[in-house]
């Protein structure tokens, strides 16, 4: 930018009036003599064509550009709002804002990342997996943090596997045959005492027999042995409450909270306990909330559907049980419906 | 840090040149200000310049001043925007979007008025005897960090600026929104 005093390019002027077009009247105030027509016209010095075709072409690759920007950006926004969900142990909103994410871009590694620990720490084990395929050949190295979660998730897979793998094979065999699995079991808890998911099968047998202690002991072993195993929590929690120790069951729903804030197996497991205790409109509030967290799962239909029952809400409930029952997981469905029809007693 | 002649970044960055030489004549359109001459880009120094009259409104110098802070630093935000996200996030960006975060950064690092710019503000606005004392005194301020800019662009200052704008402003704001 230069400021130039004498007019390079002057018209017919005299010298009272414009410098440009001669016109006797220009304005005042201005070091250069120009009338207003003519200051206007040289204020608009025409732009040269390349640099508009130039403008053209960057406006129009912006606009080409803008096509995918809302897809991008809320890839972004839900990214960004998954690592703070993440940060606050909300893990069932954390998943859902990554999958959404990696809808759009599926190759993201750090996302996928992301996604393995949310889901691993909701217990959707298959979904954690899977994230795994997006790893092939692909390295990150300024990410120690993330690096050091994604170990410890890989480290709590193992808790998920009998430690003699060859046992996976005894149990399916022996899925129909109720005290043949048991025996198997506890005969193979002896060989392998610190295998964690076989204690933890164990002390489920444990907990179908009416073993609460047992039961209650196992949980604590495999807890202790592994912080994260979050089924462990749930049962834990339940042979507290059938053993009519509701604070110690709370105690634990809390725990398992801490590790993840939204975890639906917690709070339907207190929706479950405050039924037991009677406090029923508490049990309704909390079980809105799980089915608000994961609408789709059936542990979270059948504790609304449990809340609603004995807060007498028998419309709510039937068309809940209508939902339950077309679904393929019908774990539980039996006993609930037992509940419903009376000839199961929930509580005292 | 290396040494690049500045000849050699102004014609690898020659879209920010003329976005700042159109930005100047912009603010003479609005300031109603005549032009004699403008000088989009010519690989020498200056690589452009507006030749515009002396302002009756010393306010108006300010504004064609730092005009083209305003209006590269624009462009470079609205430029960068779709593609710095893929980019910037994800690590999946194609050439459009290479292609257009050149040039928003190349438009930002000369967001920067120049050395010329500041010395004409200060001539008009410091020595003018219609300059009121506010004015003055905003003056100061904004031609030492015109100054400021121009040494700090021996530290690429000016690259820093165009890449903060065009790369780091779009996660900064999806970062703020989330």
């Amino acid at each position: 930018m230069e400021v130039n005093d004498n007019i390079p390019a002057q018209g017919t002027a005299g010298n009272n009036g414009c410098q440009k077009c001669g016109t006797p009247s220009y304005e005042e105030g201005y070091k250069i003599r120009l009338c207003a027509p003519c200051r206007r016209g040289l204020s608009r010095y025409p732009i040269k064509k390349e640099v508009l075709w130039a403008a053209l072409g960057v406006g129009l690759l912006v606009l080409f550009s803008l096509v995918k920007f809302p897809k991008s950006f809320t890839a972004g926004l839900n990214y960004e709002r998954a690592l703070k969900l993440e940060e606050q142990h909300k893990y069932m909103s954390a998943e859902v804002a990554l999958r959404q994410t990696l809808k759009d871009y599926p190759e993201y590694l750090q996302g996928a990342c992301h996604y393995m620990i949310a889901a691993y720490y909701n217990d959707h084990l298959v979904e954690a997996d899977s994230a795994r395929e997006h790893w092939a050949g692909k390295t990150f190295n300024n990410e120690k943090e993330l690096i050091e979660q994604v170990n410890k998730v890989l480290g709590g897979f193992k808790n998920y596997s009998f430690k003699d793998s060859s046992f996976h094979f005894v149990r399916d065999s022996l899925r129909n045959d109720n005290i043949a699995y048991q025996t198997a079991l506890k005969q193979y808890v002896q060989q392998h005492p610190e295998d964690n998911l076989a204690n933890y099968l164990l002390a489920d047998q444990y907990f179908d027999t009416h073993e609460y202690a047992a039961a209650d002991s196992l949980c604590d072993q495999v807890l202790t042995a592994a912080p994260d195993f979050q089924p462990a929590y749930s049962l834990l929690a339940a042979a507290y409450r059938e053993e009519k120790q509701y604070e110690k069951a709370t105690k634990v729903c809390n725990q398992l909270l801490k590790l993840n804030a939204e975890s639906v197996v917690a709070h339907t497991s207190l929706v479950r306990i405050f039924i037991k205790q009677k406090l029923d409109k508490q049990a309704l509030e909390k079980a809105q909330y799980s089915y608000s967290l994961a609408p789709d799962d059936p542990s979270a239909m059948q504790a609304l559907a449990l809340a609603y029952h004995f807060n007498r809400q028998t419309k709510e409930r039937d068309a809940l049980m209508a939902r339950l029952k077309h679904n393929a997981d019908t774990n539980g469905l039996a006993t609930l419906q037992g509940v419903i029809a009376g000839t199961i007693t929930y509580r005292d | 840090m290396f040494f690049v002649p500045g000849i050699i970044i102004t014609i690898v960055t020659f879209p920010g040149v003329v976005a700042h030489e159109l930005a100047h004549q912009l603010f003479c359109r609005l300031c109603g200000v005549a032009v004699f001459e403008v000088k989009y880009f010519q690989p020498a120094n200056p690589a452009g310049y507006v030749i515009h009259e002396p302002v009756r409104n010393p306010v108006h110098q300010l504004w064609i001043g730092i005009g083209p802070f305003i209006v590269n630093t624009l462009l470079a935000v609205i430029i960068a925007f779709p593609a710095a996200i893929p980019v910037m996030k994800f690590s999946s960006g194609n050439a459009l979007d290479y292609l257009l975060l050149y040039l928003s950064i190349s438009i930002g690092m000369h967001a920067f008025p120049s050395i010329g710019d500041a010395q004409t503000m200060w001539n008009t606005l410091w020595h003018g005897e219609d300059t009121p004392k506010w004015l003055k005194v905003v003056t100061v301020p904004v031609v030492g960090i015109i100054y400021a800019g121009a040494m700090g662009s021996f530290f690429w200052l000016d690259l820093f600026y165009g890449m903060g704008v065009s790369l780091g402003l779009p996660v900064l704001l999806i970062k703020l929104m989330a």
